[in-house]
């Protein structure tokens, strides 16, 4: 009896092993859906940069809509311990929950986002990588790209020009998910008939981490247009995006100009608030992604030749393949008369007139104390 | 040399036992297990070789496959409808409470969560995903849009271990964020059911007493600022504030997650306040709209500061930080109780008064004529908050404070506010204490004293006892100097 026992016993393991077999098989082939897009950012080798970001959402977008995906599961890892690409040093263990903070209402832009998975584990994050390349369901990156852990930046737009040639449009990034309704309250109750114009002039060198600083805006040409539009354009609102950082003072003394930021607003308020804006003026960086990838007048200026063949538009090239009306793209730094003349371009095609004078570049003592008129100040009210 | 054979040796014994059967082990010390995560450890290091990278894939897959067999108690699943208010907010924070209590794991074990937005277009998650990642509590995070995804993903180990999985089938083990917590005090009545306040969903209450002694312990670990806000509050402080008295205040938000309606009933009163002393600095932590235009034009002694550039994260740092706090007990409420500030905590379920008599100051206790009132209502009026704990650094401002308080403006402010007014009193970490505390005021709550009510040990009417030494009380039962920074320290 006792030996029968034993050999029950003996044979009882090696059945345990293979149902552990058969359940990690069933677990790998059943974990994704297949008509579900499942993409990875995993910040080993990605970097927390609203621009490859916004558009690398896009290109997942275009690849389900291709693969006929229903929806697009993003699955974003960090691993605390390495929390960051080579390339981002100041990203430590200690800090990297800020960035990531910061950068989670971009994910939110995802027009088919159907969930939205943290993982900072290496265990769940290697069951879920495993799982997508069994399932059979679309994804991105393969688990030879994901092994490899190598990424290019600036990511390109060739996935994405080619989804255009093939069907004539794109899928565009929405208003952060939750944020539409309150954007457009916004719009309707404390903006209200105001011609609201989205700016970004990149100020890197103001931040506490400041890179390619080569790129950033010439500030006394952007108050110069900001001042000459307050006397012209006197309903024209100017909404500063970006962090809190990037922008001077002096912003504050004129009326025409709002700063989310200054009142506890967050990228996804911003983000929500371009969507619903008439115009985008800025400089080549996170924001105009969120432009490019719009159905907004866009202005992004400063572009960078090598950014070139990134994007497949030749130097100097005034459009993206896949841009709508008033959508431009300029390959050298701004001045006010070049700013004035495009916000002159999309004010008038919105049906309005801008008021006579208002020398070129001057810059005006009435704008600086807020004399654009009564209706220059933001009007009461909350959405 | 023969040291290692014979290591070898022993380990191939062991495995042999294990695999005959022979032998019997934990599933997490078993040999299969250990030999996996060593296969997995090595394939891990060869950074640039993709193919033992791929074999780290499926021996950590493997083990993640093998714990989410075996486990329990380690994913925990939310529901949301409609959009995340201040009290699903605080409900997000209580949950982490929820999560680490009755569990037999490790200190400083991270669970994985899960929240289910339902209905939820209006859903603003920026301020969830900012008190995630201020957490020590929570790991892993997903959001489900789509039930059907969601109940997918859940029925699979990816997302939840078997024995979860089964719970949720039977429909057991969801956390509900937008529930109003009962207003008693933790007892038998408040399991039971306690019937929900006026004004609430009675079938909508958490009948938890978990939960409300989280609310009033406050959740250490749900708390745990990184670098980033800490420095950047400790910077602000200097810079802006850097002496005097600094009073966090939080008040109602609507359903947007801003407080401009509240601040235009709010502002007269706080006036009072801030021009009464001056040394006082009143620190509003809320979003507000028209910052650019209403705020700004703030009186003396009154900031909102997000005008400062301070993330939410930076503000939950700086409600840990302030030297008191006054205003709902929401999720900043939460982060200076759990750093133990003193101050005066308004629940946010609590009934209120009706608001239409009593405005002027001075006249704030009065009745409205013609009313008698009810019972209830009788014991609102009653009521007569307390400071938790005055500031032993800082006597004189607690004192002004307390003075304040008591006057006709504090209860006018309590009308403003649509709601009741109760402090939650601060213990002095002497369990058996805080057992007598917490038994007298569920008798209290029997009878239907309010927890707020609750006046000090020994005037003979039970409830809640504020500690004798008037210190902030920690759980080792230390008085702790309000003046210490509490940002960044580990959990309790």
């Amino acid at each position: 009896m006792r030996g029968m026992g034993r050999l029950r016993r003996i044979l009882r393991r090696p059945a345990s092993f293979v149902r552990l077999a058969r359940g990690y098989r069933a677990v790998l082939h059943n974990g994704i859906a297949p008509d579900r897009f499942a993409a990875l950012i995993d910040f080993t080798y990605h970097h927390y940069a609203l621009g490859d970001t916004l558009t690398s959402l896009v290109k997942f977008a275009c690849e389900a809509e291709d693969r006929g995906a229903k929806a697009v599961d993003l699955f974003v890892h960090v691993n605390p311990g390495l929390p960051r690409a080579p390339a981002q040093g100041f990203i430590t263990p200690d800090n990297y929950q800020s960035y990531l903070d910061q950068l989670f209402p971009a994910f939110l832009c995802q027009p088919h986002l159907g969930s939205f998975r943290l993982i900072r584990d290496p265990m769940t994050l290697a069951l879920t990588t495993a799982s997508m390349h069994w399932s059979g369901a679309p994804h991105w990156p393969s688990l030879k790209q994901h092994s490899e852990r190598r990424m290019s930046y600036p990511v390109g737009h060739h996935e994405i020009n080619a989804f255009h040639a093939r069907n004539g449009r794109l899928p565009l990034l929405t208003a952060p998910r939750g944020y539409e309704g309150w954007a457009r309250r916004f719009r309707d109750t404390v903006l209200k008939d105001r011609f609201v114009v989205c700016i970004n002039p990149r100020q890197a060198k103001l931040t506490p981490t400041p890179t390619t600083t080569h790129r950033d805006a010439p500030l006394p040409e952007w108050y110069a247009f900001i001042d000459r539009t307050a006397r012209t354009m006197p309903d024209v609102t100017f909404l500063m995006l970006g962090g809190f950082q990037e922008w001077e003072h002096r912003l504050l003394a004129r009326r025409n100009v709002m700063i989310p930021r200054l009142t506890g607003l967050g990228l996804a308020h911003e983000l929500a608030l371009m969507h619903v804006a008439d115009a985008f003026i800025g400089t080549s960086s996170g924001f105009a992604t969120k432009a490019t990838f719009s159905d907004r007048p866009y202005m992004i200026v400063d572009i960078e030749a090598f950014f070139s063949t990134f994007i497949e538009v030749p130097v100097g090239g005034e459009r993206y393949p896949f841009a709508l009306e008033h959508q431009r793209l300029i390959w050298t730094k701004e001045n006010a008369d070049l700013l004035y003349d495009y916000l002159d371009e999309v004010y008038r095609a919105s049906g309005r007139r801008p008021l006579t004078g208002g020398g070129p570049g001057k810059t005006s003592g009435d704008a600086l104390s807020g004399a654009g008129g009564p209706g220059a100040r933001i009007a009461g009210g909350r959405p | 040399m023969m040291r290692a054979l014979t290591r070898y040796l022993r380990i191939g014994w062991n495995l042999l036992l294990f695999a005959t059967g022979a032998r019997e082990y934990h599933w997490a010390l078993s040999p299969l297990q250990q030999s996996v995560n060593y296969v997995a450890s090595l394939a891990s290091r060869q950074r640039d070789k993709p193919y033992w990278q791929r074999v780290a894939v499926y021996c950590y897959g493997l083990l993640k496959f093998r714990e989410n067999h075996y486990f329990d108690g380690m994913n925990f699943v939310a529901r949301l409808r409609g959009p995340l208010t201040q009290a699903g907010l605080r409900n997000f924070i209580l949950w982490q409470e929820r999560m680490v209590r009755n569990q037999q794991l490790p200190p400083g074990f991270k669970f994985n969560a899960a929240i289910l937005v339902q209905d939820g277009e209006d859903m603003q998650t920026d301020r969830l995903f900012s008190a995630l990642c201020l957490s020590d509590t929570v790991n892993g995070f997903s959001l489900f849009w789509d039930k059907a995804e969601a109940e997918r993903a859940f029925a699979v180990p990816l997302g939840l271990t078997d024995a979860e999985s089964r719970r949720m089938r039977a429909g057991e083990g969801i956390f509900d964020l937008g529930l109003a917590l009962p207003q008693a005090a933790p007892g038998p009545a408040a399991r039971a059911g306690h019937p929900a306040p006026p004004g609430a969903d009675a079938g909508r209450v958490m009948a938890d007493a978990d939960l409300l002694a989280a609310e009033h312990d406050g959740v250490p670990r749900a708390f745990h600022p990184s670098l980033d806000p800490r420095r950047q509050v400790t910077h602000f402080i200097k810079i802006a504030h850097p002496r005097g008295y600094r009073l966090a205040v939080s008040l109602p938000e609507s359903a947007d997650g801003f407080a401009d309606e509240s601040l235009a009933a709010w502002l007269p009163h706080l006036q009072v306040l801030a021009d009464r002393e001056e040394s006082l600095t009143i620190c509003l932590l809320n979003r507000f709209v028209q910052g650019a235009d209403g705020v700004s034009k703030l009186p003396r002694g009154i900031h909102a500061i997000r005008q400062a550039g301070l993330t939410e994260q930076d503000v939950l740092a700086f409600a840990m930080e302030a030297e008191g706090f006054f205003g709902c007990l929401d999720i900043y409420g939460l982060a200076a109780r759990s750093a133990g500030r003193p101050g005066i905590y308004v629940p946010l379920a609590e009934p209120g008064p009706e608001p239409a008599y009593g405005m002027r100051p001075g006249h704030a206790g009065a009745a409205r004529p013609g009313s008698s009132g009810t019972p209830a209502r009788a014991r609102t009026r009653a009521r007569r908050p307390e400071i938790v704990a005055p500031d032993p650094e800082a006597p004189e401002m607690f004192a002004a404070l307390r003075r304040w308080w008591r006057d006709a403006e504090a209860a006018g402010l309590a009308r403003q506010m649509h709601r009741g007014i109760a402090v939650l009193p601060s213990d002095d970490g002497n369990p058996q204490r805080n057992a007598a505390g917490l038994a007298e005021s569920q008798s209290s709550t029997d009878t239907g004293q309010p927890v707020g009510a609750a006046p000090r040990e020994g005037d003979g009417r039970g409830g809640l006892r504020l500690p004798a030494s008037d210190g902030v009380g920690t759980r080792e039962g230390a008085v702790q100097s309000v003046n210490r920074s509490a940002v960044g320290k580990g959990p309790a």
